[in-house]
């Protein structure tokens, strides 16, 4: 029989899981928030690259190259990120 | 040593910002419009999307993956998100008229390792957990479409993309394990 620790970091990877797939619901964000004050060494981010991989994976093929206008607004915004939070 | 581009964004070289767009500009413009429904959308998720590349960049740690991986991860938790708070789900006959791989006339990204090793074991998943991941991942579709698509109960469809999930990040932690088995013997 698992412990109740297990049984949490179980279900703490489960919704790491959801949010890289589908999002979570409010309810189950809050449930997140919760299961990471307990496990406070876990890497946030390990579903979300793993489902970066996948859909890298799967294929992404690049038609097309960004539209001219739209790196112009890329650029307009990137000054003011810039700007604001200095290296 | 060499910064990458995200590192030199984070340093704020303003240069980096073009050498970024031109690097993975196309790449972020194919993930918005693969799940968005519209092209309008598309430019609204990409705007967004690069606001928060800037903003993360300085969390870019190149040990746990390559920048094509940061930012399709970001891309894709904006994405979500955004769909999310509209209700609505990616229009899918979008997607049949931009077939996700033509060699003949598109360019592909460059397959890194880190992304061969998913693919190969993507590959070994149980068809339904293959399934369930490829149509939550490269269609963007929501748990009840799944369901809809697959005659699978929404149980089901939660417990096989999660299952699957977290079987390809131990697969893929045994691949790891044998690369530095290798690398010191």
């Amino acid at each position: 029989m698992s412990s109740p620790w297990l049984r949490a970091e179980r279900h703490l990877h489960d919704l790491l899981a959801d949010r890289a797939l589908f999002g979570l619901t409010d309810g189950e964000a809050a449930e997140l928030e919760e299961l990471l004050q307990s496990h406070p060494n876990t890497d946030l981010d390990m579903m979300d690259r793993l489902a970066a991989r996948c859909e890298l994976a799967l294929g992404i093929g690049m038609r097309d190259s960004l539209p001219a206008h739209l790196g112009e607004r890329l650029r307009a915004d990137a000054r003011q990120v810039l700007e604001r939070n200095p290296g | 040593m060499c910064q990458t581009i995200l590192q030199r964004v984070a340093a704020g070289d303003a240069s980096a910002v073009d050498a970024c767009l031109a690097q993975y500009g196309a790449l972020v413009w194919s993930l918005a419009r693969r799940h968005c429904g519209n092209h309008v959308d598309a430019e609204d998720a990409v705007q967004e999307a690069f606001i928060s590349i800037w903003q993360a960049a300085k969390r870019f740690d190149p040990d746990k993956g390559s920048e094509a991986t940061f930012i399709t991860m970001i891309v894709r938790r904006r994405l979500i998100d955004r769909l999310r708070k509209q209700g609505r789900q990616p229009d899918t006959t979008a997607l049949e008229n931009q077939p996700v791989s033509d060699e003949n006339h598109t360019r592909q990204v460059e397959i890194s390792e880190e992304v061969a090793a998913v693919r190969r074991r993507m590959a070994e998943l149980k068809p339904d957990e293959r399934r369930v991941l490829e149509l939550a991942i490269s269609e963007g579709m929501s748990q009840s479409e799944i369901a809809e698509a697959t005659s699978l109960p929404l149980g089901t469809v939660k417990t096989h993309a999660r299952r699957g999930l977290l079987r390809l990040r131990t697969m893929l932690g045994e691949d790891s394990a044998d690369r530095l088995t290798e690398a010191k013997s």
